[in-house]
């Protein structure tokens, strides 16, 4: 069986947010929301089943 | 809480590779929601649309980690009313998805048959997916009128065994609202009418 090494797909999604009032106030939040496959491998098995199908397709050896 | 690339999302990703022109329309448009809830990857739909029309994002690729390993878009919403916001979407149609509520509660996780509180802005005819709470369906017929048949756990979604009249519904895949390719929901963020949020999404392949 030959080997296939290709890109393993998203690994990361980060939401920052910035609330401008109407008055012109500027309040940052940061990242209001993350989400992260090498923190969190057990959310991966559940939220990236992408990444682990083309582990399993693509990465044969 | 959760941030997710979608199942949709993914297809979107391969077919924006397909030819020198791809039909795939890129998701840079940003649409904000209400109500409460956990993304998931079977999601194809915010909670609960917030009445402001979607906004095209600014899209560019970004470093991370690596060079251009990161796909972002940076887009700023205002609120036309006071509202709380609690989740965020990318999607690949500027339009907004129509959206309803249930008329009458399901009750089983094999009912086949809803009641929308109105199909406007529904298609009339076709298949297309719908939201409800955490369950994606298919209405496979009744189109363009108020009782639908469904196919229940769609896009890889768990049916339901109860869902409460007056949930909202709300359109996916194949109606005006297009394909959800990112959702994050988080604590929720107060805003005053005309207050404005300025959102940065990035999404960083590996």
């Amino acid at each position: 069986m030959g080997t296939v090494q290709a890109s393993e797909g998203i690994k990361e999604v980060k939401v920052r947010a910035t609330i401008i009032r109407a008055n012109g106030q500027i309040e940052d939040q940061g990242v209001i929301a993350e989400w992260d496959s090498t923190k969190d491998p057990a959310e991966t098995q559940s939220t990236s089943p992408f990444a682990s199908l083309l582990k399993k397709f693509l990465r044969i050896k | 809480m959760a941030t997710l690339a979608t199942t949709t999302g993914y297809s979107i990703v391969t077919g924006r590779m397909i030819g020198t022109s791809p039909t795939q329309t890129e998701p840079k448009n940003l649409g904000w929601g209400t109500g409460s809830g956990t993304s998931e990857i079977s999601d194809t739909a915010l909670f609960t649309a917030a009445p402001e029309a979607r906004v095209v994002g600014t899209s560019t690729q970004t470093t991370t980690t690596t060079t251009d390993d990161t796909y972002q878009v940076t887009g700023q919403l205002t609120a036309s009313t006071n509202e709380t916001i609690t989740n965020v979407g990318l999607f690949d149609a500027a339009t907004a998805a129509p959206q309803t509520t249930l008329s009458a509660a399901v009750t089983s996780s094999v009912q086949t048959t809803i009641n929308p509180t109105s199909a406007t802005g529904f298609p009339t005819t076709g298949n297309y997916n719908i939201q409800v709470a955490s369950e994606v369906m298919t209405v496979t017929g009744g189109q363009g009128t108020t009782t639908w048949t469904v196919t229940r756990g769609a896009n890889g979604s768990t049916a339901l065994s109860s869902i409460a009249s007056g949930t909202t519904v709300t359109g996916g895949s194949s109606t005006s609202g297009g394909n959800l390719f990112v959702k994050a929901d988080f604590t929720g963020l107060a805003l005053n009418a005309n207050d404005s949020i300025s959102f940065t999404i990035a999404t960083v392949f590996a």
